[in-house]
C-alpha cells in the first residue's frame, strides 16, 4: 500500500472507531458517491468488516437511476442496516426542483433528515467532507457541533487539540463527525484503486461527459471529459485546474441570491 | 433643488464606470452605521425623516410603508413634486409587478430579458415624468430602481452594469442647465456573488455645492436640506 | 505522487503577513486553481483593490472579507520538489488563540513571520512561545515586508539579532532565517534579484532542508491506548486499541494500566487478516487470553516495560476561552483515550506569553487566554506520561462543557 494513503487511512479509521466509542446512537451517510462509499469502507475496515450501526441515504427520489441500483447492490453485498430519509410528505406535494432549488432541498434532504435524527434519535453522524472541496469546507474540524437547526457555528468552533476528539457535555443537538476531512479528491481516487472499491458508472465518460460529483438528476451537472477508467480519472484531476463543483457553483450563488432577497423582503 | 434618488448606486462603481455627471463638485461614500440591513424602505424612509426608521418598518408589511409629508422634510417646502420614491410615493403596482418576476425568474418561470425589460419600462416612465416636471418645483426628487433591479440578477455581468451606470450619467446630465441645486443619493451600494448583486454598504452621494461632509449618514441630509430649504446656503 | 506530507504552520504578529505570505506559497507553487484565481482577481477589481492581495485567497467567508481578517484555520496542500506542504494559517488577532491552538497542535514545523518594517512584536513573541508550548521543534522565520525596507540588508540583520535571542530562550537554536517580500514574491518560491548580500537559500528550499516528517516512534516501547472493546459472534472479547508507540506481535506479555489487567496476545486483528505485528498510528483489534473484560482509557505496554501509576503531576497549561481555573478545583482531563478525575493542587506559577517572563508566582486563579505552570493530584489512577519521553501521551486536554477548555503538556510525574 502507498505509504501516505495508509497514514491517511490510519487516522480515518482512528477517528471512526472514537466517535463510536464516544456517542450512543451513531450513524453514517451515504450518497452513494465515491467519498463516501470510501468512507463506508473505512467504516467496514474500523470494525473488521462489519458497520455496526445505520447507513443513511437520503433520497430525495431525484438521484439517478444508475445510484439506486449501485445502492441496492452494494447494500446486498456489504450487509450493511440501510435506512432511507425521505420526506413522503413533501414528495407527495409535488416537490421539486422546479418549485425552487433550495426549496426543494431543503424540503427533501435537511428535512428529510431532520426528521429521520430525531425519530431515531442519533447523537452524531458521519460525513465524507473533504476540506479541499471548497473554500468554507476548509474551516471544518473533525467533531462539528450542530444544533437542532443544523446551524455550524465556524466562529466560535471548540478547540481541537492533537487527536484528542472530545464530546461536549451539552451544546450541541448532534455531532458531525469528519473521518476524512484531510484527504483530497485525488487521494479518493487513489484510494478507490488502491482498495478496489466499487464505483458508480456515472462518473466515467459516455459521450465526452462524466460527472464529478453526484446530486439529483435535475440539478447536476456532467463535466467534458474522456475519462473512462479510474487511471483515466486520476490522470485528468492531476492535470485539471477547475475544482470539483464547477457544475454547481452558479446553482449555489443563485440559492444564495435567493435567500438574501427573501431577507431583503423582496419575494 | 433637484433630488436624485438613485437605488443601489454604488461609490465604487461610479468611480469604475467613471460616471462624470454623476461624481459632481463633492462626491463620496455614505456609511450605513446603526443600520442592520440595507433594506431599500427603511433607508429612503431614513433619509426623509432624518431617523433610523429600522425598527418602524417590519419588513412583511414594508412596501407598503408610507410617510406623511409632516413627517418628513418635504414640510419645509411650499410645493414639491416626489416621483416613485419609497416610502412616500411609491408606485406599489409597478413595483410589485417586478417583484413578481424576480421570484418568477428563482423559479425557472421567467427569464432575466423578460424582467429586465419590465425594469427597463418602469424606468422610461419615470424619467419621462421626471423631465416633464424639470424646472416647475422648488424641490423635484426623481427615484430611479434600475441599478438595483437589473444589478440584482446582473451585477457581475460588467457590460450591463456599464450601460446601466452610463443611463443613469445620463439623466444627471440632462438635469444639470437646469441650474438649480442638485444632490444625488443612494440608499445603499451593490457587490457581486457571481453573476448576482447583492446589497452592500457602499453607499453614494454628491452635490454641486460644497456641503462639507465626510462619510455622511443617510440620516444626515435631513438637517442639510431643511437649511437649503430655509435658504441658508448660498 | 508519495511526497512525504508535512503540516505547516504559519505564525507570527497580525499584518505582519502571514496570509500574504501563505497566498505567495500556493500561487508560486501552482496550488491555486486558475479558476479561484479568476474570480478573486475579479472581486479584486469590483472592491477597488488595486493590487492583488494574496490573503484573499485565505478569506472564503464574505464576513471574513469584510474585517480584512484570517479568522480560522485553513489548509491548503501545495507541492516543493520535496514535500506536500499542508499550511495551516493562524490568526494573528488576540481573540483567536484557540483556532491557533487547533493549528498548531496538527503542525510538524512552524514558519514564523516577522515584518522587517514593523519588527519584532507582542504575538511574534507570543506565539514562538505557543508554538513551543505545544511542542512544536522545527521553526523557520521570513523576515518578511523587505521591499517596505528598500531591501536592506543591516535591517535584516537587526531583527534576526533580536529574534535570535528569543528564540533562544525559548530553547530554538540555529533557527534559518529568510529575508523575503510575499507581495512581491522574492525568495519565497523565486530567488530574489534585489538581495544579492544573501546568498543563502529560498524559503521553499529551506523547509525542504530543514524540515523532516514526524518521525514514527517505532523503537520506543510499547504504548497503546484501549478505544473500545466488542464481543465477536463466539463472545470472544476483541479489544479496539491504538498503537501509539513501539510494536507489538502475537504471543508477547502485554498489560493493561491502570487496572492491571495481564495476559498473552492471541491475535492482532485487522479487517480481513490476523496480523505478524501492528505498529504506531494503526487501530487495531486484540485479542488477549486471560481478559474477558476492558474499560475505554487503558494503556497497553508490554508486561515488562509497563507506564508508571501516576498519583500527580506538574503541567503547562494554556487555558483557552471562557475557562479558569483555580486551586482546589476538580477537573477532568483527557489524555489518549482516557478521561480521569484530576485536581489542580497549586497553580504554580502565570507565565506572560508576551515578555515570556513569570508574571506572577504561584496564583490562586488562572484566567481565560493565560498560561502558566500547574500541580495536579490525581483523583483516580491514571498512566500520563511525561511529554519529553512520550508525547503521544504526554499532552492532555482539560475537558469544558464545549469541549476542551485547556490544553496541558506534562512536565514530570510522580507515581
Amino acid at each position: 500500500m502507498e505509504n501516505y494513503l495508509q497514514e491517511l487511512e490510519k487516522k480515518s479509521i482512528a477517528l471512526i472507531r472514537e466517535a463510536k466509542a464516544q456517542f450512543k446512537n451513531l450513524a453514517v451517510l451515504w450518497s452513494m458517491g465515491k467519498d463516501s462509499t470510501a468512507t463506508l469502507w473505512l467504516c467496514k475496515k474500523a470494525f473488521f468488516g462489519k458497520i455496526p450501526f445505520p447507513v443513511i441515504h437520503i433520497d430525495t427520489s431525484y438521484q439517478f437511476p444508475e445510484m439506486y441500483q449501485f445502492r441496492d447492490k452494494i447494500a446486498k453485498e456489504w450487509g450493511f442496516n440501510l435506512l432511507l430519509a425521505k420526506n413522503e410528505d413533501a414528495l407527495k406535494n409535488d416537490m421539486s426542483p422546479k418549485k425552487g432549488r433550495l426549496e426543494c432541498c431543503t424540503k427533501l434532504k435537511t428535512e428529510a433528515l431532520k426528521n429521520l435524527i430525531k425519530e431515531r434519535k442519533f447523537d452524531a453522524l458521519i460525513l465524507a467532507i473533504r476540506r479541499d472541496e471548497h473554500g468554507i469546507r476548509a474551516k471544518e474540524r473533525y467533531y462539528s457541533p450542530r444544533d437542532e437547526n443544523f446551524r455550524w457555528d465556524y466562529k466560535d468552533q471548540p478547540a481541537e487539540l492533537w487527536d484528542l476528539y472530545v464530546k461536549p457535555s451539552e451544546d450541541f443537538s448532534h455531532m458531525r463527525v469528519h473521518p476524512i476531512l484531510h484527504w483530497t479528491e485525488l487521494d479518493v481516487w487513489q484510494y478507490v484503486k488502491q482498495e478496489n472499491l466499487p464505483v458508480n458508472s456515472l462518473y466515467f465518460a459516455k459521450n465526452g461527459k462524466r460527472y464529478r460529483s453526484l446530486g439529483c438528476m435535475p440539478c447536476t451537472v456532467p463535466v467534458p471529459s474522456t475519462a473512462s477508467t479510474i487511471d483515466e480519472i486520476i490522470q485528468e484531476i492531476k492535470t485539471s485546474k477547475t475544482p470539483e463543483r464547477a457544475g454547481r457553483a452558479q446553482d449555489k450563488e443563485k440559492a444564495y441570491m435567493m435567500q438574501k432577497l427573501r431577507s431583503l423582503g423582496y419575494m | 433643488m433637484i433630488i436624485l434618488a438613485l437605488d443601489a448606486l454604488d461609490n465604487n462603481y461610479v468611480q469604475k464606470f467613471n460616471c462624470k455627471n454623476l461624481i459632481q463638485k463633492e462626491h463620496g461614500q455614505t456609511t450605513l452605521k446603526g443600520f442592520n440591513q440595507e433594506r431599500t424602505i427603511v433607508l429612503w424612509a431614513s433619509f426623509l425623516t432624518g431617523k433610523n426608521m429600522e425598527k418602524e418598518i417590519p419588513i412583511k408589511t414594508q412596501w407598503e410603508f408610507k410617510l406623511h409629508p409632516e413627517q418628513t422634510f418635504l414640510k419645509f417646502f411650499q410645493k414639491y413634486k416626489v416621483i416613485d420614491l419609497p416610502a412616500f410615493s411609491y408606485k406599489q403596482q409597478n413595483h410589485e409587478k417586478e417583484r413578481k418576476l424576480l421570484k418568477g425568474y428563482f423559479e425557472d418561470k421567467v427569464t432575466v430579458e423578460e424582467y429586465e425589460s419590465l425594469i427597463w419600462k418602469n424606468h422610461e416612465e419615470n424619467k419621462k415624468e421626471f423631465f416633464k416636471n424639470l424646472g416647475k418645483f422648488p424641490l423635484l426628487i426623481g427615484y430611479f430602481n434600475l441599478a438595483d433591479a437589473i444589478g440584482h440578477l446582473s451585477f457581475g455581468l460588467t457590460e450591463k452594469m456599464a450601460t446601466v451606470y452610463e443611463e443613469l450619467d445620463k439623466i444627471a446630465e440632462e438635469a444639470k442647465p437646469s441650474e438649480d441645486l442638485i444632490l444625488i443619493i443612494s440608499d445603499h451600494g451593490m457587490k457581486a456573488v457571481g453573476r448576482y448583486g447583492d446589497h452592500s454598504r457602499n453607499g453614494f452621494y454628491s452635490s454641486n455645492i460644497q456641503l462639507g461632509l465626510n462619510l455622511p449618514e443617510i440620516t444626515s441630509f435631513y438637517k442639510i436640506i431643511e437649511r437649503i430649504a430655509k435658504n441658508e446656503f448660498s | 505522487m508519495s511526497f512525504p506530507r508535512i503540516n505547516l504552520v504559519v505564525i507570527g504578529h497580525k499584518d505582519h503577513g502571514k496570509s500574504t505570505l501563505i497566498g505567495r506559497l500556493l500561487y508560486d507553487s501552482k496550488a491555486i486553481q486558475k479558476q479561484k484565481l479568476d474570480e478573486i482577481r475579479a472581486e479584486l477589481k469590483e472592491t477597488g483593490r488595486k493590487k492583488f492581495e494574496f490573503a484573499y485567497l485565505l478569506d472564503s467567508l464574505e464576513e471574513e472579507r469584510k474585517g480584512g481578517l484570517t479568522i480560522d484555520i485553513m489548509q491548503t496542500p501545495f507541492k516543493s520538489k520535496k514535500y506536500l506542504y499542508t499550511i495551516i494559517d493562524c490568526p494573528g488577532h488576540k481573540e483567536f488563540i484557540k483556532k491557533m491552538l487547533t493549528g498548531a497542535s496538527q503542525a510538524d514545523a512552524a514558519v514564523l513571520v516577522v515584518s522587517a518594517k514593523e519588527g519584532i512584536q507582542d504575538q511574534t513573541r507570543q506565539h514562538a512561545f505557543l508554538a513551543k508550548t505545544l511542542g512544536i521543534q522545527q521553526v523557520v522565520v521570513a523576515v518578511n515586508k523587505m521591499d517596505a525596507v528598500a531591501y536592506k540588508e543591516n535591517i535584516y540583520r537587526n531583527t534576526c539579532n533580536r529574534l535570535e535571542q528569543i528564540l533562544k530562550n525559548l530553547g530554538y537554536t540555529n533557527v534559518p532565517m529568510i529575508p523575503v517580500s510575499a507581495i512581491k514574491g522574492d525568495n519565497v518560491y523565486k530567488k530574489s534579484e534585489k538581495m544579492n548580500w544573501y546568498i543563502g537559500a529560498t524559503l521553499i528550499d529551506t523547509l525542504d532542508r530543514s524540515i523532516t516528517p514526524s518521525k514514527i516512534p517505532m523503537n520506543k516501547p510499547l504504548r497503546g491506548v484501549v478505544q473500545d472493546a466488542y464481543q465477536d459472534e463466539n463472545n470472544q472479547l476483541i479489544i479496539a486499541c491504538k498503537i501509539e508507540t513501539g510494536t507489538l506481535k502475537p504471543n508477547e506479555s502485554v498489560i493493561f494500566n491502570p487496572s492491571g489487567k495481564k495476559g498473552v496476545l492471541k491475535k492482532i486483528l485487522a479487517f480481513g487478516e490476523n496480523k505478524e505485528y501492528a505498529q504506531p498510528r494503526e487501530s487495531v483489534g486484540l485479542i488477549v487470553e486471560g481478559i474477558d473484560n476492558i474499560e475505554r482509557g487503558e494503556v497497553l505496554s508490554h508486561t515488562k516495560t509497563p507506564p508508571k501509576i501516576v498519583k500527580s503531576f506538574s503541567a503547562e497549561i494554556i487555558l483557552l476561552s471562557d475557562t479558569q481555573i483555580q486551586n482546589g478545583n476538580e477537573i477532568i482531563i483527557r489524555y489518549g483515550t482516557a478521561e480521569k478525575r484530576c485536581k489542580i493542587q497549586k497553580i504554580l506559577s502565570e507565565i506572560d506569553p508576551v515578555n515570556l517572563t513569570v508574571s506572577s508566582e504561584y496564583p490562586e486563579i488562572l484566567k481565560e487566554g493565560s498560561v502558566g505552570e500547574a500541580e495536579f493530584t490525581a483523583l483516580e489512577p491514571i498512566c500520563i506520561e511525561k511529554y519529553s519521553e512520550f508525547p503521544e501521551l504526554g499532552r492532555f486536554i482539560i475537558k469544558g462543557k464545549k469541549g476542551a477548555a485547556a490544553a496541558g503538556i506534562v512536565l514530570d510525574v510522580q507515581a
